[in-house]
């Protein structure tokens, strides 16, 4: 698909897309192919390929430790830092392939 | 790979399961094996299958039905899974796990669950891949000391 059927169709913005794609292809995940019918394929194996591995590139999930904090909140921190644990690894889990699957799921 | 089939393991597995556990955690566990085997015999509503080719156990898987666990119905339970490393991208594991399952169907059981290391992001991807998703129920712990 090019940028342009992509921003179009989940209605964002083809500037900030351009460079996420940009980011996705430099990563080795996208692979961009100019010209009439180009755009942009997935590159890597789609089995292999976790939610994780995109979502890396653009934030860091994950409570930072802060030293010296008062004990409220580094109870706090604790807490938020159990919740990243397991974002962290639902995410680490859940390839491309799988999201496929989920999709066609929930087209049912 | 011929000849593949999926049945009940035997204790002349063992020696091959107990290999395939070793190739995957580093620890060999025999007398524990021994141990799992008695444990989930089909006469105490357990499941101890095999994936057997060409006469060598490639995997296993082994699970049971838990009645009435966390206050709900019957749920069938995956023990533990393990494939032969060599084995591995053939769908010897998503075929265990679905002679499993088809199992607990037969036993009534309308939910599969499993429970593995937040850091084993390898085996929770397989579940996942085979349709598996979070369970609602949190695992807590505390140290003893």
């Amino acid at each position: 698909m090019s940028a342009a059927e992509i921003a179009a169709k989940y209605e964002v913005s083809s500037h900030h897309l351009a460079k996420v794609l940009n980011r996705l292809a430099r990563a080795g995940l996208l692979r961009a192919s100019r010209g009439a019918g180009g755009g942009y394929r997935l590159a890597g194996n789609a089995r292999r390929v976790t939610l994780m591995d995109v979502i890396a590139l653009f934030e860091d999930i994950g409570t930072p430790r802060r030293r010296g904090a008062p004990p409220e909140e580094l109870a706090l921190d604790q807490v938020l830092e159990e919740i990243d644990a397991t974002a962290r690894a639902t995410f680490r889990s859940i390839t491309l392939d799988t999201l496929r699957k989920l999709v066609a799921r929930a087209k049912r | 790979m011929h000849l593949k089939k999926i049945r009940p393991a035997r204790a002349g597995d063992l020696a091959q399961v107990v290999a395939i556990d070793a190739a995957i955690t580093g620890v060999r566990k025999a007398r524990y094996w021994a141990g799992v085997r008695r444990r989930y015999q089909r006469r105490y509503g357990g499941d101890f299958l095999v994936w057997e080719a060409d006469g060598k156990v490639q995997g296993y898987i082994v699970g049971e039905v838990r009645d009435w666990e966390f206050g709900e119905p019957p749920v069938g339970w995956v023990f533990g899974i393990g494939v032969r490393p060599g084995a591995r991208l053939g769908g010897v594991g998503a075929a265990l796990l679905a002679a499993l399952c088809a199992s607990f169907r037969k036993r009534r059981v309308a939910t599969v669950r499993t429970l593995l290391p937040r850091d084993n992001a390898l085996v929770l991807a397989f579940f996942r891949s085979q349709g598996m998703m979070a369970a609602p129920v949190i695992p807590l712990e505390k140290a003893l000391d």
